[in-house]
């Protein structure tokens, strides 16, 4: 297959993927690990107009290298398709990173960001959650529900110690909202909107033989308005849509402070996050806003292969907190229920079947069902 | 390593390698045919134990842990995919085939968790670099064991 056929489309996917399977045909575990996530799913929901579907999940390859001793690299590369047909290819992660000792990696790139133990932990890859979906406050860039910045770029450091301690730090670009439109939080890849960086720091005691593991995680993050140089300020104009500030301008400061717990034993495991977030308004709104984002899960092991998993999710905000509006067009608090049986065929490759209920304060609450086989290949 | 080298070499190196183990499999240099292969973890004489629990290297070759009870860090190494002592090694001592261990680590990589044990090139090469440092462990058929390294593990999970 020629992969050098015009880039577009169909034509993009069949190129990477040709790609792909020539390296990792041929890896071994020293040379270049490298591996593709993907699943495949059925929907039914109760929203309008959604109508019962088949659709192709995620293709997310990735690959990691070690390219020499303490330095090892890794990028993650996703495949998605949309109801319109359309495809996108985009870069998760891309990071290298020097492992100095074990007490001190230190790395450059894009890094999912360390925000509690979901985000850094499940990635873009379905088999590895227990839920096909995430909690709906967690989702990635651009989901209609996201409302954290879920990748950085910057500079993150690692560590862990022999009791169990572990560390993440990073600096990176603040992030940007284009109020022009609603395509949701924007992740700078190659330039900074402001001078003003961004900062997310968590400690974790992450001893897999204890049963009790916490995390605390803090961010200091810029929001910044993303709209192209030339939009037209709302202020003294009826033209819409209009921009809330001039380009780079603050948006929002956000601190947040976080909390999360998982807890094994037996059959049994917990996993907590909740998330305090102080929204001070900078542009297009005044003062400070408090919000309180959470979610709970709680897991049952029916037997080696059958997991059962019920999920509570809930972001709590005050009305006029125009953070949320703005970004997710989010008018008022809502929560979610999660339950989903997941049934492994093998360490590969396993079914889940889950079904949330949305409930919002102002609105329609629905339900969606998603069965889906997420897989590994390689 | 292959790592600082370009994208086309490290695929040769890479294909290389894949028909260096696939050889070693077919003439039998690799050991002996795993119906028959012993293995038997093996560790640096300088090691503080004698002897290590099933469930012990297991989790160091899971990568869920990096030292041993007496504080001392360890490294493990593997055998080539395809190596027939490998298969047994995994097979008896932890239990898992061949293609749940390639998805274990698959999992393990992507979620950032940790990178598969180094891989030797062979056994002789194994017994070499166990015996080179303090700390060191791997595993090897019966026959390919010596004296310069101390046998910490039967397949059997006797010892």
């Amino acid at each position: 297959m020629r992969v050098s056929e015009t880039m577009t489309g169909s034509g993009r996917m069949r190129g990477w993927l040709a790609g792909a399977l020539a390296l990792c045909s041929v890896g071994t575990a020293q040379a270049l690990d490298m591996g593709v996530f993907g699943d495949m799913s059925f929907s039914l929901s109760d929203v309008e107009d959604s109508e019962p579907s088949f659709r192709l999940g995620s293709l997310d390859l990735y690959a990691l290298h070690y390219i020499d001793d303490k330095t090892k690299a890794l990028f993650e590369t996703q495949f998605q398709t949309f109801s319109g047909g359309d495809i996108t290819v985009e870069i998760q992660r891309f990071w290298i990173m020097r492992e100095i000792d074990d007490a001190f990696h230190l790395g450059a790139g894009r890094f999912h960001t360390p925000l509690g133990y979901w985000n850094r932990h499940f990635h873009h890859g379905i088999l590895m959650q227990d839920t096909v979906s995430r909690p709906f406050f967690l989702a990635f860039e651009g989901g209609a529900t996201a409302i954290f910045p879920t990748h950085l770029i910057g500079v993150l450091a690692e560590g862990g110690f022999d009791n169990g301690l572990r560390y993440e730090a990073a600096v990176a670009n603040s992030n940007a909202l284009d109020s022009t439109n609603d395509e949701g939080l924007i992740v700078p890849n190659r330039a900074d909107m402001g001078n003003r960086k961004s900062f997310f720091g968590r400690l974790s005691f992450d001893d897999y033989q204890r049963a009790f593991r916490p995390g605390l995680t803090v961010m200091v993050n810029d929001v910044r308005e993303g709209a192209a140089e030339d939009a037209v300020l709302c202020s003294g104009s009826s033209i819409e849509p209009c921009s809330i500030a001039a380009r780079g301008e603050s948006l929002v400061r956000q601190n947040l402070y976080g909390l999360d717990l998982r807890y094994e034993r037996g059959r049994f495991g917990l996993l907590a996050e909740i998330y305090r977030i102080e929204n001070e308004m900078r542009a297009g709104g005044e003062g400070k806003r408090d919000s309180l984002a959470w979610f709970a899960q709680l897991g049952y092991r029916l037997n080696d292969r059958l997991l059962l998993t019920w999920r509570h999710e809930a972001l709590d905000f005050d009305d006029d907190d125009p953070y949320y509006l703005d970004l997710i067009g989010l008018n008022s608090p809502e929560s979610r229920n999660v339950f989903a049986l997941r049934y492994d065929f093998s360490e590969s490759n396993a079914l889940m079947l889950e079904t949330s209920l949305r409930d919002r304060e102002r609105g329609e609450d629905t339900t969606s069902t998603l069965l889906s086989w997420a897989f590994v290949m390689f | 390593m292959i790592g600082t080298i370009g994208g086309a070499r490290v695929l040769a190196r890479s294909i290389s390698m894949r028909l260096t183990a696939a050889l070693v499999v077919v003439l039998g240099f690799g050991g002996a045919p795993a119906a028959e292969a012993e293995v038997m973890v093996i560790g640096n004489q300088q090691l503080p134990v004698s002897s290590l629990s099933a469930q012990v290297v297991a989790d160091l070759y899971l990568g869920r842990a990096v030292q041993l009870s007496t504080g001392q860090r360890v490294e493990v190494a593997d055998l080539p995919v395809g190596h027939p002592v490998r298969d047994e090694f995994y097979s008896r001592i932890l239990g898992r085939d061949p293609d749940q261990i390639r998805a274990y680590w698959a999992k393990r990589i992507f979620t950032g968790k940790g990178t598969p044990p180094l891989v030797r090139g062979d056994e002789a090469a194994m017994v070499r670099w166990v015996r080179e440092a303090p700390g060191r462990i791997g595993y090897v058929s019966t026959g390919a064991v010596t004296d310069s390294v101390q046998v910490l593990l039967r397949g059997s999970g006797t010892e």
